[in-house]
């Protein structure tokens, strides 16, 4: 896979590429332009949840509990009358808040880990490895319980857990394109002007694998949000009042044999984010990889 | 094949060790005294004490880390201070539960997962491999709880052809099978959607490779070499996945018995975090590392009994 690229000139611009790619894929895979458009919409609703709510997510109204989908209330109202559409837009500001902060914190360490561990090799990368190997024999979401159950529940400790859950994903994924690009021509050429590793690293390396990342980002964003629901489903979640998804459900789960309206729409909203994600990650990871399009998408 | 084995063994070794120093740093770097969240504001400074000393919170970090070590290596996994049971015998009692529903939900995954994995493969881009694709997109992404409640709601509320709530104690066997049915496909749903996804990639690739066409060429039935030659070969990562995705059904089998209310470890942690045993949680944590590196060595092991070509690796 790697001799004809190493006889090629150095790719497109990162962005370029990646813009390219979205566009690619947006136009020819209806799946992706869905997961774009409805990825959007989320995050429009959460940016501009004032203006989309009917009603303030706290506010209690004990004479309208129960209440199934009317006019008034979209969604209906849960056990304390409060308005379940309203809670559902500013609760995708968490989800979206963790995920995307969490998923940042994990892409810039775990990047940063994973091109050091392929660049440098040796020693730095055996202590790397070993780490990512025994942080990637957990799944994401006992790793997460583990943290949480003992630091407890607040935004800064499960974007934390997440973290450490999905940094060796990103070591992984930056890690295997380093070792491939570190010697190929341009990269030697730049060690042959003498620039320091850390110059490489940053401006030769990272532009050129950062597509890659980002696909793995998007994709790691949908597991993200999908794992901050569950641990609030658990009772690990940010605490109530604050409206989050995953603590509607399990709140909604209590009224199941009565009111299912209540845990059925909050789950329709996590379902939404993280399908859009994993289409819009998956469109983009065929059209960046080079083996899909040889054999004749 | 033992020297294999035993290699792989010895690799488990450093991930124990490391996780074990992972759940002992978590368990110490709580907010606050341990005994004091335990028995809450209003306990007397002498309970608080006589806790501290119970828990072996008095003697030095590294004394208390050897002490955790010692235990663990003779399976003493510690103690619940809301029961006063064992860890390791509240865990035997629900590890079976676990166990079955875990066993059930892989059967879902391999049984629906590779061969529609396959089908899909042989039907690229018509309509039953984009029915498959957008199908194990969804299943990928629903997270268990949301589409055990789903399930729940339309299976056993509405339509009421399975239990609502697992039956608890001594049922028939045809009782306890009816209750695994949601639960099992609940789990298992997220394990057929890596398998389909994982065959059909892994079926593209060999289905375009000389051996195939050679075999084609020689006469022998499509559905034959489909059989005896790509899939046996295309099985080998599929293999990996498995193995791989063990954790997460692990991990996601927390949620499904909490939503089917079943007896099991994830019940067990769920109720150990609700009364903050602490104790409790710590073994627990300990004893699902145990669980997902045997899973991970079971797989290694598996790996090497699918492709022979790494035994001498």
């Amino acid at each position: 896979m790697n001799a004809p690229e190493t006889l090629a000139a150095p790719p497109r611009a990162p962005w370029a590429r990646l813009g390219l790619a979205l566009w690619r894929t947006a136009t020819a895979n209806a799946a992706t332009a869905i997961g774009i458009a409805a990825f959007l919409a989320v995050v429009v609703l959460a940016v501009g949840a004032p203006l989309f709510a009917t009603h303030d997510p706290l506010d209690q109204d004990l004479l309208a509990r129960l209440v199934p989908p009317s006019p008034y209330h979209w969604l209906g109202t849960d056990a304390f009358g409060r308005d379940i559409w309203s809670r559902i837009v500013y609760g995708a500001r968490i989800s979206l808040v963790i995920g995307l902060v969490a998923v940042g914190i994990a892409m810039v360490i775990g990047s940063g880990l994973g091109i050091l561990s392929g660049y440098m090799g040796g020693w730095v990368d055996q202590a790397i490895s070993q780490a990512t190997n025994i942080l990637l024999a957990f799944p994401s979401l006992i790793l997460g319980l583990m943290v949480v159950a003992f630091l407890g529940p607040s935004v800064p400790n499960l974007i934390a857990a997440i973290s450490l859950a999905t940094v060796p994903q990103f070591i992984r994924v930056a890690r295997a394109p380093t070792i491939a690009l570190r010697e190929r021509d341009f990269i030697q050429a730049c060690r042959a002007l003498g620039f320091s590793p850390l110059r490489i690293m940053l401006r030769h390396i990272l532009p050129n694998i950062w597509p890659e990342i980002l696909v793995m980002g998007s994709l790691w964003l949908a597991t993200a949000i999908r794992v901050e629901a569950s641990l609030a489903f658990i009772g690990l979640g940010v605490k109530p009042p604050t409206p989050t998804w995953g603590g509607m459900i399990r709140e909604g789960f209590e009224q199941i044999l009565t009111s299912f309206h209540l845990a059925v729409f909050p789950s329709l909203a996590i379902l939404v984010v993280v399908l859009a994600l994993n289409m819009i990650g998956d469109g983009l990871r065929d059209a960046l990889d080079p083996r899909m399009k040889e054999s004749g998408k | 094949m033992a020297r294999y084995a035993l290699l792989k063994l010895l690799y488990a070794i450093p991930t124990l060790l490391a996780v074990l120093v992972l759940v002992f740093v978590l368990t110490r770097i709580i907010p606050g005294d341990p005994a004091q969240l335990i028995l809450g504001d209003q306990a007397t400074p002498e309970a608080v004490a006589a806790l501290r000393a119970q828990l072996g919170l008095d003697k030095s970090v590294a004394l208390q880390f050897l002490d955790f070590l010692v235990g663990v290596l003779h399976g003493d996994f510690g103690t619940s201070i809301v029961s006063g049971q064992s860890v390791v015998s509240l865990a035997a009692g629900v590890l079976p539960a676990t166990l079955e529903l875990t066993v059930a939900s892989l059967l879902v995954g391999i049984v629906f997962g590779v061969p529609l994995g396959a089908w899909s493969a042989m039907r690229r881009n018509r309509l039953p491999d984009i029915a498959v694709r957008i199908g194990s997109l969804v299943g990928l992404s629903l997270p268990a709880f949301v589409f055990g409640i789903l399930l729940l709601i339309v299976f056993a509320v509405q339509l009421g052809w399975f239990p609502v709530i697992s039956p608890s104690g001594e049922v028939g066997i045809l009782e306890r099978l009816r209750a695994l049915v949601l639960p099992s496909i609940t789990l298992g749903i997220l394990m057929a959607a890596y398998i389909t996804r994982v065959t059909r990639s892994s079926m593209l690739q060999v289905l375009g490779e000389d051996f195939i066409r050679t075999a084609r060429a020689k006469g022998v039935p499509w559905w034959q070499v489909v059989r005896r030659h790509a899939l046996r070969n295309a099985i080998i990562p599929v293999v990996t996945v498995v193995g791989l995705y063990l954790g997460v059904l692990i991990g996601n089998s927390v949620l499904t018995e909490m939503v089917f209310n079943r007896p099991g470890l994830g019940k067990l942690i769920v109720g150990a975090l609700a009364q903050r045993d602490y104790p409790v949680l710590q073994g627990l944590m300990v004893l699902y590392t145990l669980l997902i590196i045997l899973a991970n060595l079971v797989t290694d092991l598996a790996y090497g009994v699918f492709n022979p070509r790494v035994r001498f690796a």
